[in-house]
């Protein structure tokens, strides 16, 4: 059952990514990614991350595609500019190269020795175990995103102003 | 029973960090009342992370909490106490720009605290994740600082490429976390051990690549002259120093990890065609930026390409050879940068004018100043016949510590190239020094007089000399102390 759940989710995230890229209007790349986020969340429910799968489809599915396509109804794109957004020889050579290397890489990592298992039982990730992991060892990272939140808005802030 | 959540041990550690960040918390929030005072306001916490980050200089043992989040030791105390230098040096000569600017808020000096907790933080960790987020919290105040002008295109066409670029590398750096993670089961680099050797030393080079953007250095400069161009000169100054300082003192940390074989940075230094990287990276980044700087009329390019070619140098120190990494001279050679780059800047920013909105910073303006101005021609004099490494400056002294450094670790070579690039580099410090003094012209220049602009760089000049008198004159009050702190930093890496 897992295994079947595992190749479908799979095989949407795949083909939704290459979607993402190969698209040339923006707003059907947003579309496959929004799938694509969403497959990744069911890959992390079946690895019973459920905390993970919760903020994968709230913040990423959710709040960022909904920025991702303000920012495409704000650029208002012709018909002619987004032609050039389109899969051209070079792009789609680097992309494969980088994909290449990266499933090597991957490839490398699930036979080679070493390492760890990334499905191992002592991994539990239950809302209740990734707070206490946060609040006890992860605190101070932690309250360090905090600043860095901070920081962004205020920054933000001031790029935004009117006038000084 | 669990452990205490906080320990005298973790609030001594972190305190500089915690100081800053309140800080800039503080000052962006009293803008809403009283944005006139921002500049005194951080100072006043700058001070008070001074103060605590004292102590921290003679501490015994190094203190480390949270699995490497934070490592306080003599290193980082050291490291720590030049941003913040540095960043008192922003708060100084900002001011007067600001109010001819019209723009003096106190946002933007929140946003140098942010940007310093961010540096303090980078240099006392060897947590990757909090190596991360520190990067970040860093970079994204610089990337908004830069872009601070916003009547002047080029200020914006910096921001805008500072963010692209510096979000590419930070995810470069992430994906090489990442790869580590995978190979080695840990995101502390202290502990990092064994692992697939191609996955790590994939995972370390991505790592690496990560800083060798934000120090500047060949092939990863491009960005560099058009930043440091657009952006506001104080902030210029700001980025040049502190970005240096705290990429160079992070690397030196995870670089004296790698003693360890097995550590993935290991494969860096002293794997077999990997050892060959860093100095060719050293060779390409020292002689492209003396080279380009040749061709500058723009004074802060020609600056700008200078801290490229200073980055080459100081990477010279990284270098292990027959020893082990410099940290002894790098440090020197840093404090020394900080005071030549600063001054230089703070004299740029006295000279500077506005041409419909832009920053008018061509060197040909300069017609005359030293004879007009004898403080500031002999102070601009100080600052680039020390960037040139011409003694009795403390540039020449950090040369002097790098190179023979490098010597007695068997890198003839490469001490050859970098002596000869430093004899270049001299041809284009010197032509301010000649249009100062040997050229004059009739155009009246406006010079900004503002007092903390002269202090800043009255300080510059004394401190220069007073620590570039260092081989004749040990005994002047201050220069063992600086001595004993740079050797007993490097004695507190592993």
């Amino acid at each position: 059952m897992e295994s079947v759940l595992f190749w479908i989710l799979s095989v949407v995230a795949v083909a939704s990514a290459v979607l993402t890229v190969s698209r040339s209007n923006p707003l059907a790349s947003a579309l496959s990614l929004t799938v694509c986020l969403v497959a990744v969340a069911g890959l992390f429910a079946t690895l019973s991350a459920h905390f993970l799968f919760i903020i994968q489809l709230l913040v990423y599915a959710g709040a960022v595609m909904v920025l991702v396509i303000y920012v495409i109804m704000l650029l208002n794109l012709k018909e002619r500019e987004m032609k050039a957004l389109g899969l051209s020889g070079p792009r789609v050579f680097v992309s494969s190269l980088v994909a290449v290397f990266v499933v090597a890489l991957l490839a490398r990592a699930q036979s080679g020795s070493g390492g760890f298992d990334p499905v191992s039982p002592v991994l539990d990730g239950s809302a209740r175990r990734v707070a206490e992991i946060i609040f006890t060892s992860y605190v101070y990272p932690f309250e360090v995103v905090s600043i860095l939140l901070l920081a962004a808005v205020v920054g933000v802030v001031v790029l935004g102003m009117k006038k000084f | 029973m669990n452990p205490p959540l906080v320990t005298g041990d973790m609030l001594r550690a972190a305190i500089p960090f915690i100081l800053l960040a309140a800080g800039g918390t503080v000052v962006s929030l009293a803008g809403a009342w009283r944005s006139k005072r921002g500049a005194l306001f951080a100072a006043l916490f700058l001070v008070l992370a001074f103060w605590k980050l004292f102590p921290l200089l003679d501490l015994e043992k190094g203190i480390e909490l949270w699995d490497g989040a934070v490592v306080a030791d003599r290193m980082s105390a050291f490291l720590g106490g030049m941003l913040l230098l540095s960043g008192l040096f922003a708060l100084i000569v900002s001011p007067p720009v600001l109010r001819r600017e019209g723009r003096n808020r106190a946002e933007y000096y929140g946003l140098i605290l942010f940007s310093l907790s961010g540096m303090v933080l980078f240099v006392s960790t060897t947590n990757l994740l909090v190596l991360f987020l520190a990067l970040e919290l860093m970079s994204i105040p610089l990337y908004v600082l830069s872009g601070y002008n916003r009547g002047d295109d080029r200020s914006g066409e910096a921001a805008l490429k500072y963010f692209l670029l510096g979000s590419f590398s930070s995810a470069i750096l992430l994906y090489g976390a990442a790869l580590l993670f995978g190979a080695t089961g840990t995101i502390n680099m202290a502990a990092m051990t064994g692992g697939d050797p191609l996955l790590a030393t994939a995972g370390a080079f991505l790592v690496l690549t990560g800083f060798l953007f934000k120090m500047a250095a060949v092939p990863f400069h491009m960005w560099a002259p058009d930043v440091y161009d657009g952006a506001p000169t104080p902030i210029t100054s700001f980025m040049a120093t502190s970005v240096k300082i705290a990429t160079f003192g992070a690397l030196l940390r995870i670089f004296s990890l790698a003693g360890g074989a097995a550590n993935p940075f290991a494969h860096i230094l002293t794997g077999e065609n990997a050892a060959k990287i860093l100095p060719w990276l050293a060779v390409m980044t020292m002689t492209l930026g003396n080279v380009c700087a040749l061709t500058q009329t723009n004074i802060k390019r020609m600056l700008a390409y200078s801290s490229i070619a200073h980055a080459g140098y100081l990477l010279l120190g990284l270098i292990p050879g027959s020893g082990a990494v410099d940290a002894k001279g790098i440090l020197y050679y840093l404090f020394a940068y900080l005071l030549m780059t600063t001054g230089a800047f703070t004299v740029v920013i006295a000279l500077s004018t506005r041409d419909k909105g832009r920053e008018v910073t061509g060197v040909e303006r300069y017609a005359g100043i030293g004879f007009r101005r004898p403080f500031l021609g002999i102070a601009m004099a100080v600052f680039l016949f020390s960037l040139a490494g011409i003694p009795p400056t403390a540039g020449f002294f950090g040369k002097y510590l790098l190179f023979s450094g490098a010597v007695h670790r068997g890198l003839t070579p490469l001490v050859v190239v970098a002596v000869l690039n430093s004899a270049l580099s001299v041809y284009y410090y010197l032509r301010p020094v000649v249009v100062f003094y040997m050229r004059d012209t009739d155009t009246p220049v406006r010079v900004d007089d503002a007092l903390s602009l002269r202090v800043a760089s009255l300080a510059a000049v004394v401190l220069l000399i007073w620590f570039g008198c260092l081989p004749n004159i040990g005994s002047l009050p201050g220069v063992p102390a600086l001595l004993h702190w740079v050797g007993s930093a490097a004695a507190a890496l592993p």
